[in-house]
């Protein structure tokens, strides 16, 4: 009885649902929605070829040439930079001539940035040293020259092991005033590198920074001597506002 | 006869010429292995979810996988078995979806009667009897499922199912004796007793 339940109900099933090879609304509507999805398919993975393979091939070649000229950390830097990943540059990437020069393009200082500089007229008690937001480092670590040398193969040459000796000079004085806060300590490490490289990478760098040093101990005077020329636009325009804020400030 | 013998090797090349065109990724091909072969595929895939827009989502995804899929077509079974192959490895997303949603329009008492109140009482009966079946289908494992329809429904032999399903037959007829079983009870349950 149930076995013959069960095969009626089967063939019922089987005639209800039968190979209908004819054409159908519902077959052709799906006809058209496979050959829509089968040419969409096809577009993405044609344009991914047209887009993607030469994104990796350009990106490969770069790192590759940047990793042969030891400039990879630089283009790393600035590829992070580019989608927006890390901080906009502050001198830390640009050549010497660069950094002092006025081509250099310092980030654009805000209100936020440096806080208001009148108040810190009003509170003279106030430290008028900026806040870390404005001193000149980059944010991480990427920018910090690396002490290896770039190439193990061919020995350094002298300008560059000279150059790699004020690179650990850089790092010392970054770590001591960034990671440590020893401004003392600090405005020597600036000063020992400025002494080793007048106009290295980061000569702009170190020289605001150490000014901050400056402020930071409440050496004012001084402090207003190092920042001068960077609120003069000897530095083109490189931390311009903030040096002149600062300046300001430090002379009430 | 001698016709059909003749017809034999000129089709299976048809057929070979087609699968490799597929292989190159002619979207051409797509359309003409779907005119030749969707009839069996949504017949199938009707029997299997049991409700006819899942069953062509499913005819759906079985064409549009087809470029990728024909990489594993060793031509050791016709095409069309290979189609219902694939049918089976993109059913489970249909058939639990078709399966919820009957149920939830069963809990709403909203299931519309079969269509055919002035067939006579026979074609009627008959349209509840399928309509009862994929029901009790629904309370089955997909694999009990799929084994019950491609052995009983659609009357393949049992090598045939196995190289669909991709098991060794003494496993199809394991998975159709409990198919069988279940739904023998769930048809005497119900209205059909």
């Amino acid at each position: 009885m149930n076995d013959d339940l069960l095969r009626e109900a089967t063939r019922a099933m089987r005639e209800s649902t039968t190979d209908e090879t004819g054409e159908s609304p519902a077959a052709e509507f799906t006809r058209e929605r496979v050959m829509r999805s089968v040419h969409g398919a096809r577009r993405t993975r044609l344009s991914k070829t047209v887009v993607v393979v030469p994104l990796v091939a350009v990106l490969l070649g770069t790192t590759a040439a940047a990793a042969a000229t030891g400039s990879l950390p630089s283009v790393v830097q600035s590829a992070l930079q580019a989608i927006g990943l890390v901080e906009p540059p502050e001198a830390s990437t640009t050549d010497p001539a660069a950094s002092q020069g006025p081509a250099t393009t310092p980030r654009s200082a805000t209100a936020n940035d440096l806080g208001d500089p009148s108040t810190a007229a009003a509170e003279p008690a106030i430290d008028p040293a900026p806040t870390s937001d404005t001193e000149a480092t980059a944010t991480s670590d990427a920018t910090l020259p690396s002490s290896a040398p770039p190439r193990a193969s061919a020995p350094p040459s002298p300008a560059a092991s000279a150059r790699n000796a004020a690179d650990k000079l850089y790092r010392k004085a970054h770590q001591l005033h960034f990671g440590q806060r020893d401004y003392s300590s600090a405005l020597s490490a600036w000063n020992a590198y400025l002494q080793a490289a007048p106009r290295g990478r980061f000569a702009a760098e170190a020289a605001y920074n150490r000014g901050i040093c400056f402020a930071r101990l409440g050496r004012r005077a001084e402090a207003k001597r190092a920042l001068a020329p960077f609120a003069d636009g000897r530095y083109g325009g490189y931390r311009q506002t903030e040096a002149r804020a600062l300046v300001q400030a430090l002379g009430r | 006869m001698l016709l059909t013998a003749a017809m034999r090797p000129s089709r299976r090349d048809a057929e070979h010429a087609l699968v490799e065109r597929l292989q190159a990724a002619d979207p051409t091909a797509i359309g003409e292995a779907y005119d030749l072969h969707h009839g069996a595929v949504r017949a199938f895939a009707r029997r299997l979810v049991g409700d006819e827009h899942a069953a062509e989502d499913l005819v759906h995804d079985v064409f549009v996988a087809l470029p990728k899929a024909v990489g594993r077509f060793r031509g050791d079974a016709s095409l069309k078995t290979f189609l219902i192959a694939v049918a089976v490895n993109h059913a489970r997303h249909h058939v639990r979806s078709a399966s919820r949603r009957r149920a939830a329009v069963e809990r709403m008492a909203r299931e519309p009667e079969p269509a055919g109140g002035a067939s006579p009482e026979h074609d009627l009966r008959r349209q509840r009897l399928a309509v009862a079946l994929t029901r009790a289908l629904d309370g089955l494992p997909l694999e009990q499922r799929t084994a019950f329809v491609l052995c009983e429904v659609e009357e393949r032999p049992s090598p045939e199912v196995a190289a669909i399903i991709g098991v060794p037959e003494g496993t199809v007829r394991s998975r159709l004796f409990h198919a069988k079983r279940k739904l023998r009870a769930a048809l005497a349950e119900g209205e059909f007793r």
